[in-house]
């Protein structure tokens, strides 16, 4: 059946209603009147292109899904967003970062696809346990150690650190992005048609917390691959999947044989009597709760694994004690350090602090470098105009003004005039 | 009246040679923004710059409706054209408006002239040309504007109006 006006509205109505928007609140958002939305509803007023691209996104989906043959109003990203927990999260927020990353995610297959290349490294297809979810700790946790240690067979890492994890990820068909998130968003992952999107936020300062986060996400492709949105954010970490996907980004990291490894040769061996407990809904194996002191883990150690395996030193802290290395009394010690400023001194004395430092916000990293490297390519083969590439460098967070320098300087689409019509207007 | 479509680089050449407020002094014209090119805005000094051309009256704001105008859109948005240019295209192919273009040989004017005619689309020199022959911008002033595209990005194909006066 032919598109119309009626349809339309009608798809409208039921979009809102599906992630449960008031007419009040749609009304905010477009800044008209909540009779005005009701009218759009009825279709006694036609909804302008403007007022429907931010309806669209508001409702957690692009404008042109509404004008597709098919609809189905239950298919909102954004009503799946918030089926995971993302409730707690302003509702403005929940749309702006799911419209947000589903968009770049779109602009760049766009781009690869429109440039007829395949995607860093040939994306293959990632490994998925479909672990089914579920309500209990102890379970999540061994569930997210299993599929690390299933992961890393797949990918045949031995017991090695993760030497690139952003490509090892776009090579398991997974794309990739560092984006400015609001605050108190580390990351979130999209399960789209065309294949799974993580994104990262470019806020977190150090390169090994975003390796933690990126590992995490990770974790939510292959355990949580039905759930079709999922965000991470500090208020939900007491969440099953949340915890699920901590331990197995702990264990992708840091592998517990190479633990073991690295600390047996520097005179740390394992101790021997592991056996698992639960405490205040973490799962430890215990090993040895009171360590002989001449094998206790110092904070050199700390730093040592951190370094080794690119973890952060909070990262190796929750997995020491994971595997059992720290008695709760270590962990202290060992967070009063970190806290003091001695984990970060010991790192710029010993090791090349400089590889910790993530680059500021503001400096365009990997993501968007190759981003801007597609956009140019594909400008350059005229296979989009420069008000689209404008449309994707901005999205990406360029400046509008900065990208066409960029473009001018790059000569890949220089903007010529010409009279077209002499005598108009005579 | 003849109505144009104008997207953001018209606006910002006319406005880069001081001339923006000729778009109000063109009789028988009447220069349209569609509300995704008010959004190219983003600038204070650039969303001043609208709102002034907006106040004085030199441009008006219209907007895509229905769905033929939305599936249009669409449609040409899925052509990698910008969303600007996009409603600029839509508002002229629905409505029998013309449209401005500033970049020859690309895309967007492959499209446009497939859907329009070349007949109905214009260029920001075609605008300063008229606005010369019809006595509201001195010839030696319009032969500066040149230059003045050429340090910022847009170059055109002739060296002076005055030749194009002929």
């Amino acid at each position: 059946m032919p598109l119309t006006n009626e349809i339309l509205a009608r798809r409208l109505k039921e979009a809102r209603i599906a992630v449960g928007v008031s007419q009040a609140q749609a009304a905010e958002v477009l800044g008209i009147s909540r009779p005005a939305i009701s009218q759009i509803e009825t279709g006694d007023r036609k909804v302008g292109s403007l007022e429907l691209d931010k309806l669209a996104s508001l409702y957690g989906r692009l404008s042109g899904d509404l004008l597709e043959e098919e609809f189905d109003p239950d298919e909102s990203l954004l009503a799946a967003f918030r089926a995971v927990g993302a409730q707690s999260l302003e509702w403005n927020v929940q749309q702006a970062v799911i419209d947000r990353c589903r968009k770049i995610a779109k602009a760049t297959r766009e781009l690869e696809e429109a440039l007829d290349i395949g995607p860093p490294l040939g994306r293959g297809g990632v490994g998925h346990f479909g672990t089914a979810p579920t309500e209990n700790t102890w379970q999540a946790i061994q569930q997210g150690e299993n599929a690390a240690i299933l992961e890393r067979r797949r990918l045949g890492l031995g017991q090695a650190p993760v030497p690139d994890l952003v490509d090892l990820l776009e090579a398991q068909g997974i794309l990739t992005a560092t984006l400015n998130l609001p605050e108190g968003v580390d990351g979130l992952t999209l399960i789209l048609p065309d294949g799974p999107f993580v994104a990262i936020n470019r806020q977190e300062p150090t390169l090994p917390r975003r390796r933690f986060s990126l590992a995490h996400e990770y974790g939510h492709v292959i355990l949580d691959a039905r759930v079709r949105a999922s965000v991470t954010h500090r208020d939900f970490q007491d969440d099953v999947r949340e915890k699920r996907a901590n331990r197995f980004a702990a264990a992708f990291l840091l592998p517990e044989e190479g633990v073991v490894d690295l600390l047996t040769s520097v005179g740390k061996p394992p101790r021997s009597n592991t056996s698992s407990v639960m405490e205040g809904g973490h799962v430890y194996s215990m090993r040895n709760t009171n360590p002989a002191s001449d094998t206790e883990i110092q904070p050199h150690d700390v730093v040592h694994l951190s370094h080794y395996f690119g973890a952060s030193h909070l990262a190796v802290l929750y997995r020491l004690k994971s595997l059992a290395y720290l008695s709760e009394q270590n962990l202290q010690k060992l967070m009063s350090a970190r806290e003091s400023g001695v984990l970060k001194k010991l790192s710029s004395a010993f090791f090349d602090e400089e590889n910790e430092a993530a680059p500021s916000a503001s400096t365009p990293d990997r993501f968007h470098r190759r981003f801007l490297a597609l956009l140019l390519e594909a400008l350059r083969r005229d296979e989009i105009s420069l008000g689209h590439a404008t449309d994707y460098a901005v999205l990406v967070g360029f400046d509008s003004k900065d990208f066409h320098g960029v473009v001018q300087t790059s000569g890949v689409a220089p903007m010529k005039g010409r009279i077209r019509n002499p005598h108009l207007g005579e | 009246m003849r109505v144009v479509a104008a997207d953001t680089c018209f606006l910002f050449h006319l406005h880069q040679v001081g001339r923006l407020s000729v778009l109000g002094q063109l009789d028988g014209f009447c220069f349209v923004i569609p509300g995704e090119v008010h959004e190219e805005f983003v600038r204070p000094k650039s969303k001043a710059l609208v709102a002034e051309a907006l106040k004085e009256g030199w441009i008006t704001l219209n907007s895509i409706e229905g769905v033929d105008e939305l599936l249009l859109r669409k449609e040409l948005i899925a052509l990698k054209i910008g969303k600007g240019e996009a409603a600029c295209l839509t508002l002229a192919v629905s409505r029998g408006w013309s449209v401005v273009s500033d970049d020859e040989e690309r895309r967007f004017i492959r499209e446009a002239e497939s859907r329009i005619g070349p007949e109905r689309i214009i260029s920001s020199p075609d605008v300063v040309l008229m606005a010369v022959r019809r006595g509201l911008i001195p010839v030696e002033e319009a032969d500066r504007f040149p230059a003045v595209w050429e340090a910022n990005n847009y170059a055109v194909d002739f060296a002076s109006f005055s030749e194009m006066l002929g």
